[in-house]
């Protein structure tokens, strides 16, 4: 027999599950409707594609190469010889070695690679599942805090976030990094107790619920996420910071404290990472053995020097702090937003441990890039978060004493109704993105060239399904143009990307100007999602000039893929080869 | 609650003092016991490190060219260094072998020593070799850890059972046989034992302090696995102490006990949790050690990828998976080959180590360690982990290979049940009111501990060796065309270090003694040397049987000219640390020893006995290299 506390309980479960149950449905159509249509859109999605293809094609190779000499073996017949299996592994080996330090992520698209035979949209699957999984983590978190109503307006939240929905439909590294992140939040929520003493709560501030092997647990997953996303590497202080500040340490206790948070969250970490390491360390010592070098960057080098031309293009702009006030603003929605305000301006007020740990988690990763190159990607982690935050300003349970006299009852219910509805178009806008890029390249291919150069080369690889040497990146000197078409390149492929980066980059400006001057007739080609503001947004390297190019004529033509015969520089420079 | 004193407590001076002078003369008498020694280098192991750190050395003069040559470079701006060049000067130059034997930080001391030695005087000899004072660098590290772990010895046994068996403890160890023998050796046991004495202390002070606040259980966890690390960095044989540690943490993670007075708010259930992340943060500390072993050699190798230079060290990782991991299973296989009588092994070392009388004392002391029997003195916690500490590793090597270097720790660790049994015997006086007997057995059974435990076994265990006599012979008749006179020995790894790595040839592997002579004298050998240890060569067809067949077929062709004394050889410490055969075997074969010629090293010149030269193979002989 149950006790009455037991039955309350088991209920208080059953109502968090079925409200995870039916967010999560609820985050599925915008993430999956037409996902066939979310190939890759701009450079890393290529770069994603590229490197999981190398994964999954040199691992099938591989399984060949294994099986001969599992055959060899087995019966003594001839069939496996080292020269002849390096050739076949080089032959068979397609896409591109890991080009960032992202090792957990291509891999995850390898397997995506695997179960669709190839599909370009593989990518965005991967993403669009962690999409889907990361609302119902948010809805659990949520619930876990306040209860599983506001759980349920949190999930809804982020199921209905424009922002997050984009990145749950493209193969950026950010959808599935954000479900781990969340994920390690998510448990150091759960150490509060039970439901029954949520996180946060009274009775629920138990500091030694958050025992170490809870830490090592939220550094090994926090450590999954970096290696879906190295730049989630900095932020690691995210957790850190909040399992801090759960522990409340005593004055005295303070620095042992934080050694003993910062050693359990981050040595998981960095032996993620040291694992991450270990496959070119041993191939360094094999390839030792026969005097020879690695000829690929290590995982740790890649980081390195990812974090070295981070740091080379940055620089410190106090002007673009108004970049993700900005984004929130555009991409949520107006409902969304002004929850979002609501919510910040409660926990502010609030002071408790979770609204403190979400106002660290919404503002702590962000802060670094506000003031240097904020990319739109670099906000993702904190999609939860605000999701979060909006979630509880959502609820009419929580609204002050004097709105909720004005408004009470129904006419609330349909006020956050409202709110929510009203983000509802910004949710499925990523929805009908496609990319011009596919019939651009199929173009291409009819054109017959056998090199394209392109301002997204990494993305037109994909759809060419080319090896990345035969598409070339965009010029920044004639020289490199007559390069190219001496290469055997028949077309340059301009698309929002090359206009975005010729507002920044002189040497593609002039180029791309000797093009329009010479009175070349492009072949234009629609390209949808290039017409979001997020793509500019990813190149943003300074707030006024990317809002500039919004409000400018470049932006009339971000809508088209424009397709340069480089026939007509043959026609000035010489004979072809 | 101690035993009933016979008196008054010792004053924090007179600990200082006592401490002071245990300390202070233990390490002058270990110093001055290895300046002594003429030839300062044993047998295969010291030699080996000796090797190690003096290759860590050269890579350390070279990356000092390397800095001046780039101070030079950018004051004048005349291109003098180059990467390439550097590399190639080192590959060329350096001395010694490179680190084989993952014992990283054992090299480090000698490394340390060697340099602290750079430039200093030591001996007088005529002969090159002995006149570099560096020679001595890998006993007086050992002698250098020897002295430090006196102090410790007395804060465990003060944190076990108070300050006056402390003082009895650290005196005792002060003058232990077993302890001055490995401070004097260069064998890697004087730093294991330091490091157990130091995992020890770390252990049961963060004991104390988890006691106090179990919901803090980093609190010396970490610092235990680094010093456990740090244990199996000077040798990976510190992993099966280690490993007591380990188990006796896991072992009380099972447990719950009741709150303590210090923390009454915490109840027993969380407490496993807390001790088992203990146990986590004592593996992280082995860990990170061992990770930091590795880490130079991933930075060398990533620099050299860096310049696209191809260079393959040993790393630290492959010594323990090709070197270490083959010589543990060796121990697995060595089960076949026991005997009962090997149990003998290590009392038997015990009281000829440390003496009778503190061999006594330490069997007793373990009895009553924890308390004295029918006394109402509580549990001591800590206690039952150090007699784990004396007795597995004993028992363990008993049943596997029970050389005498292997019961080092546990030998060290019997001052402390000694100093425990003295304290025992006087409480029972005291109990009984003879104050005075007490305190004259209590001063008694020390004298006797320290004069028979110590000062007269010092004597048959300081033995020397004659090594470098016998090198210094060959090599000052080499012709004067060739630097190192090539020579066949028993123990090149000796050779290396007095004559250089060039000196030996490895012994041809052919049926035939005389044949694989006459290779050797082709390759340029002119000189065999054999020590005793050629006897252990062979253990029913274990070991280097083909070697040995040859070593006697050439001893049985030639005549050995001038053989040099070499009383070590002969000596029983020689034999057991060579205890391959059943232990009743290696004593009968000691009692052999006249007859063996064991205290002679015998030279033999190659080309007059093994006749006509041999026309070497078109293939190119491999470099002289460690032999395991």
């Amino acid at each position: 027999m149950l006790g009455s506390g037991e039955r309350e309980e088991d209920r208080r479960r059953s109502v968090i599950a079925a409200a995870v149950l039916v967010v999560t449905l609820l985050a599925v159509p915008p993430r999956f409707a037409a996902l066939h249509d979310a190939g890759p859109f701009v450079w890393d999605d290529g770069i994603h594609l590229l490197e999981g293809r190398w994964l999954e094609t040199g691992a099938a190779a591989l399984a060949k190469s294994a099986e001969r000499w599992r055959t060899e073996r087995a019966t003594g017949e001839d069939v496996w010889r080292l020269d002849p299996e390096v050739q076949f592994l080089t032959n068979e080996t397609q896409g591109m070695p890991l080009y960032f330090p992202r090792p957990g992520f291509a891999a995850a698209v390898a397997i995506a690679l695997h179960y669709t035979h190839g599909a370009d949209w593989s990518g965005a699957l991967v993403s669009a599942i962690a999409g889907v999984l990361t609302v119902a983590l948010v809805t659990w978190i949520g619930a876990r805090l306040w209860g599983a109503r506001t759980g349920a307006l949190a999930g809804v939240a982020l199921a209905l976030s424009g922002w997050h929905v984009a990145y749950s439909r493209m193969a950026f590294a950010e959808s599935l990094s954000v479900l781990f992140a969340t994920a390690a939040i998510g448990l150091l929520v759960a150490a509060g107790g039970g439901t029954r003493r949520p996180y946060g709560s009274a009775g629920g501030d138990d500091p030694c619920a958050l025992r170490t092997a809870r830490l090592v647990a939220i550094g090994l997953v926090w450590g999954v996420a970096c290696l879906c996303q190295d730049r989630l590497l900095p932020i690691a202080l995210v957790p850190v910071v909040l399992a801090y500040s759960r522990l409340a340490p005593s004055r005295g206790r303070r620095a042992a404290t934080a050694l003993r948070v910062l050693l359990a969250i981050g040595l998981p970490i960095a032996l993620l990472q040291a694992l991450a390491e270990l496959p070119y360390y041993g191939a360094m010592l094999a390839l030792a053995h026969f005097g020879r070098t690695l000829p690929y960057p290590t995982h740790v080098e890649r980081i390195l020097r990812h974090y070295a031309q981070g740091a080379a293009i940055s620089g410190v702009r106090p002007e673009n702090l108004p970049t993700y006030p900005f984004l929130y603003a555009r991409l949520l929605g107006p409902g969304l937003a002004i929850a979002l305000v609501a919510g910040v301006i409660a926990a502010v007020r609030r002071r408790d441990v979770p609204s403190r740990a979400l106002l660290v988690w919404l503002v702590l990763p962000i802060a670094p890039a506000s003031l240097t190159a904020a990319g739109a990607r670099y906000a993702a982690v904190t999609l939860p978060a605000a999701a979060l935050l909006a979630g509880w300003a959502l609820d009419p349970a929580h609204w002050p004493a004097r709105l909720r006299e004005r408004v009470s009852g129904h006419a609330a219910w349909v006020l956050t109704a409202l709110l929510i509805a009203s983000s509802v178009p910004f949710a499925v806008a990523p929805v009908r993105w496609t990319s011009g890029h596919r019939e651009a390249m199929a173009v291409a291919k009819d054109m017959g060239v056998r090199c394209v150069v392109s301002t997204d080369p990494f993305v037109d690889a994909v759809y060419l399904d080319w090896d990345p040497t035969r598409v070339r990146q965009p010029p920044r000197t004639g020289a490199d143009l007559t390069d190219a078409w001496a290469y055997g390149c028949g077309i340059y492929a301009v698309d929002a990307i090359g206009a975005v980066l010729r507002t920044k980059d002189r040497g593609l400006d002039e180029v791309l100007a000797s093009f329009e001057d010479a009175d070349t007739q492009p072949v234009r080609l629609p390209n949808p999602a290039a017409e979001s503001i997020l793509f500019p947004f990813e190149y943003n390297f300074s707030f006024t000039t990317t809002l500039r190019y919004l409000a400018g004529p470049e932006r009339e033509r971000a809508g088209t893929i424009r397709l340069y015969p480089l026939s007509s520089l043959a026609r000035s420079e010489g004979a072809p080869p | 609650m101690s035993a009933p004193s016979t008196g008054e407590r010792p004053t924090r001076w007179m600990i200082v003092l006592v401490i002071a002078v245990a300390t202070i003369g233990g390490g002058l008498t270990r110093t001055c016991e290895v300046l002594r020694n003429p030839s300062p280098l044993y047998l295969w192991d010291d030699a080996v490190i000796h090797l190690e750190a003096q290759y860590l050395v050269s890579m350390v003069d070279a990356l000092r060219t390397a800095r001046d040559q780039r101070r030079e470079e950018r004051a004048t701006g005349k291109d003098v260094f180059r990467v390439e060049d550097a590399v190639e000067r080192f590959r060329r130059e350096a001395a010694g072998v490179p680190p084989t034997f993952g014992r990283p930080l054992h090299d480090l001391a000698a490394l340390v020593t060697m340099e602290a030695l750079r430039g200093r005087a030591i001996a007088g000899s005529t002969w090159g070799p002995l006149g570099d004072p560096r020679l001595w660098a890998v006993p007086l590290t050992s002698a250098i850890a020897g002295a430090l772990t006196i102090p410790l010895a007395f804060l465990v046994a003060r944190r076990l059972w108070g300050p006056e068996t402390g003082l009895r403890a650290a005196a005792i160890l002060a003058m232990s046989g077993a302890h001055l023998l490995y401070s004097m050796e260069g064998f890697s046991e004087a730093l294991l034992i330091l490091l157990l004495y130091l995992a020890l202390w770390v252990h049961l002070r963060g004991r104390a302090a988890v006691a106090a606040r179990p919901d803090r259980p980093l609190a010396g966890s970490l610092g235990l696995g680094l010093v456990l690390g740090a244990g199996m960095l000077v040798h990976f044989r510190f992993s099966i102490l280690a490993a007591v540690f380990l188990v006796a943490d896991a072992l009380r993670a099972g447990t719950a006990s009741a709150p303590t007075e210090a923390a009454p708010g915490n109840a027993p259930a969380a407490r496993t949790p807390v001790r088992l992340a203990r146990l986590f943060w004592v593996g992280v500390g082995i860990a990170a050690m061992l990770a930091l072993a590795e880490l130079p050699y991933y930075l060398l190798l990533m620099a050299a990828k860096q310049r696209g230079i191809a260079v393959h060290p040993k790393t630290y990782l492959e010594q323990v998976l090709f070197v270490l991991a083959p010589e543990g299973l060796g121990y697995a296989g060595s089960l076949v080959r026991f005997r009962l009588g090997n149990l003998l092994t290590y009392p038997f070392a015990l009281v000829y180590l440390c003496g009778g009388v503190v061999a006594v004392l330490a069997v007793l002391g373990l009895r009553h360690s924890r308390s004295a029997s029918g006394s109402a003195e509580p549990r001591r916690p800590g206690v039952l982990l150090v007699a784990a500490l004396f007795a597995l590793p004993l028992a363990f090597y008993s049943l596997t290979i029970p050389l005498l270097r292997y019961g080092a720790t546990s030998f060290a660790l019997a001052p402390l049940f000694a100093g425990r049994a003295i304290e025992v015997i006087e409480s029972r006086f005291a109990e009984r009111g003879r104050l005075a007997v007490a305190r004259w057995t209590g001063a008694a059974l020390m004298a006797a501990a320290l004069v028979e435990g110590g000062l007269l076994p010092l004597s048959r265990l300081v033995v020397p060796n004659g090594y470098a006599v016998a090198l210094e012979h060959i090599v000052t008749r080499a012709p004067s065309t060739s630097a190192a006179s090539p020579h066949l020995t028993t123990t090149p790894p000796i050779s290396w270090a007095l004559a250089g790595t060039g000196s030996t040839i490895p012994i041809p592997r052919n049926e035939s003694a005389v044949s694989a002579g006459r290779e050797a004298v082709a390759l340029g050998a002119r000189w065999l040397v054999v020590d005793s240890l050629v006897d252990f060569m062979d253990i029913d067809g274990q070991g280097f049987p083909a070697e040995a067949r040859f070593l006697r077929g050439v001893e049985e062709a030639c005549r050995s000219t001038s053989p040099v004394p070499n009383p070590f050889g002969a000596s029983l410490v020689h034999d057991l640390e060579l205890n391959y055969r059943p232990f009743l075997d290696t004593l009968a074969l000691h009692r052999d020893a006249a007859a063996r010629r064991a205290d002679l090293i015998r030279l033999y010149p190659l080309r007059p006995c093994v006749g006509a030269p041999f026309v070497p193979p078109p293939s190119p002989v491999a470099p002289p290299g460690p032999r395991p």
